[in-house]
């Protein structure tokens, strides 16, 4: 290869990340703008708040419930081996509201919400219903993609809410009746390692990572393209995209933030 | 009435209209053929706003639509109803809530009286009680009609059909095209057809434009177009495949 066709083969690498990254930045902006925008389409917020919610109970229910077993399970017999077993209350609750809480739900989620966001908006792109929205004078951003961001930004701090609590009652089912750990200091722990703020940390958290596993799904469905294939691929890299960016965005958080 | 002058656009090195010069006449069904990849839905676009030209100007009622902002293209756009090929209904909504699409986005009209328009435009493309049937439920042919509804839902002045009958068999394609004419005889509008089926073609025409090259090669009533002598043309509308078109290209 020449040395002008390297050039001319990075610069055209070069040109289309950075045209990648303008309609990241464009859609991000336009679609946080038009929530504040008329109309507030009551009916579509309501819808995505149900799916993104209501819908992912079980799903949640069962994530928060096996890991805090697993987690008190395994802790219990470490602990012991230091004969401070009496602190799995505390250390599992601090563990399950600083990270794994939000992660899990996070990512529980991603699988189950991003992939079905890319799917949807990729879908009504192949099928030329995006271009119907925009016929009707009706703007596209804030129909589609808005209402699910604030969905998104909703609803992952109450369903790692939901996760933590599961994971705290089998936490103590384990715990308190099956490894004999004394109930009154189980619960005290838990006052003692995990103070309100913790708490509100990894909330402030998982409303990130809702913030983040809608908005790629959102974008790879918004500009999906080349028809069945071009949806199926957007659906698969939602998911992976979203599922890395959670990790990711987990580390800096935990790294400046708290 | 819509205005091209001297309407240029390029894609790249491929230039898709080259300083076309066209007028949709209020009232009057227009359609424009050629073949695939000609600018026919190019035109659709520019007349949209969803395209720029790159060099001459597309009047809307006399106003330069180059002028227009953001906001002035969405009120424009109030004007306009379209039919896509593929019908594009949303199909997380019924029949009903499709119809109605518009009108709720757009208008204070209480449910009460959407509910009368839809069905009235729902009967108007003979359609009746199905307002609660999902749209993936629908044969090719009612869908089109359902389209057909809602494009004309808020009463538009310009109504856009990208290929309305591709796809369909040719008896449900005859009564789309006089779902065509019947509508537009009602409401006066002016409709704009993008169209390969000939025989449709010489059904609703009141003028038909060929696109070919960049250029507009006709532009003239279905009668002119029938004993016009110009080769590409008449290749085009007989299918032959001797004749001035490349049929590899």
């Amino acid at each position: 290869m020449t040395p002008i066709k390297y050039t001319e083969k990075i610069g055209d690498f070069v040109i289309k990340e950075i045209s990648v990254f303008g309609k990241i930045i464009f859609l991000l902006l336009v679609s946080v703008q038009q929530i504040f925008y008329r109309p507030f389409r009551r009916k579509e917020y309501f819808r995505h708040l149900e799916f993104i919610g209501n819908q992912s109970i079980l799903l949640v229910l069962l994530t928060g419930f096996t890991v805090g077993a697993i987690l008190t399970l395994q802790l219990t017999l470490t602990l012991s081996q230091f004969r401070s077993e009496s602190l799995v209350g505390g250390v599992v609750a601090l563990i399950m509201a600083k990270e794994m809480g939000p992660l899990l739900a996070a990512l529980m989620i991603n699988g189950r919400v991003a992939s079905a966001i890319a799917a949807e908006i990729g879908t009504m792109r192949v099928t030329e219903q995006i271009d119907a929205l925009e016929v009707m004078s009706v703007n596209a951003v804030q129909y589609l993609i808005s209402p699910r961001l604030v969905a998104g930004i909703c609803m992952l701090p109450c369903m790692t809410m939901i996760v933590n609590m599961t994971a705290m009652i089998a936490s103590y089912v384990v715990a308190v009746p099956l490894m004999k750990i004394d109930q009154a200091i189980f619960f005290s722990r838990i006052e003692t390692f995990v103070p309100v703020s913790t708490l509100m940390g990894g909330l402030f958290k998982s409303a990130v990572f809702g913030f983040l596993l809608t908005f790629i799904g959102c974008y790879k469905g918004y500009f999906a393209r080349n028809g069945a294939k071009g949806v199926g691929q957007a659906t698969t890299q939602a998911v992976v995209i979203g599922s890395v960016l959670i990790l990711i965005a987990d580390y800096f958080i935990g790294a400046f933030f708290q | 009435m819509i205005e091209f002058k001297q309407v240029s656009k390029s894609f790249g090195s491929l230039c898709v209209l080259d300083k076309v010069d066209l007028t949709f006449p209020t009232g009057e069904i227009t359609v424009i053929m050629g073949r695939s990849g000609a600018g026919k839905s190019v035109i659709l676009k520019h007349i949209l706003g969803f395209l720029r030209p790159d060099s001459g100007s597309i009047y809307l009622d006399g106003q330069n639509t180059a002028d227009f902002t953001g906001r002035q293209w969405q009120e424009a756009r109030k004007r306009f109803g379209m039919l896509f090929q593929d019908s594009a209904l949303f199909d997380s909504l019924n029949v009903w809530e499709n119809v109605a699409f518009p009108l709720l986005e757009h208008t204070k009209k209480s449910r009460e009286e959407i509910d009368v328009i839809v069905k009235e435009k729902l009967r108007l493309v003979g359609l009746h009680n199905i307002e609660q049937k999902m749209t993936s439920s629908l044969s090719g042919g009612m869908r089109k009609r359902v389209a057909l509804a809602r494009a004309i839902a808020m009463d538009p002045e310009f109504v856009l059909f990208d290929e309305p009958t591709s796809g369909l068999d040719p008896i449900v394609t005859h009564v789309i095209d006089d779902l065509i004419l019947q509508t537009q005889k009602r409401t006066k509008c002016t409709y704009i057809v993008i169209t390969h089926d000939i025989t449709a073609l010489f059904r609703i025409a009141d003028r038909i434009i060929m696109v070919y090259d960049g250029k507009i090669i006709v532009n003239a009533t279905k009668e002119e177009v029938r004993n016009t002598d110009n080769p590409l043309v008449q290749q085009f509308i007989k299918g032959d495949l001797e004749g001035p078109f490349d049929i590899y290209y």
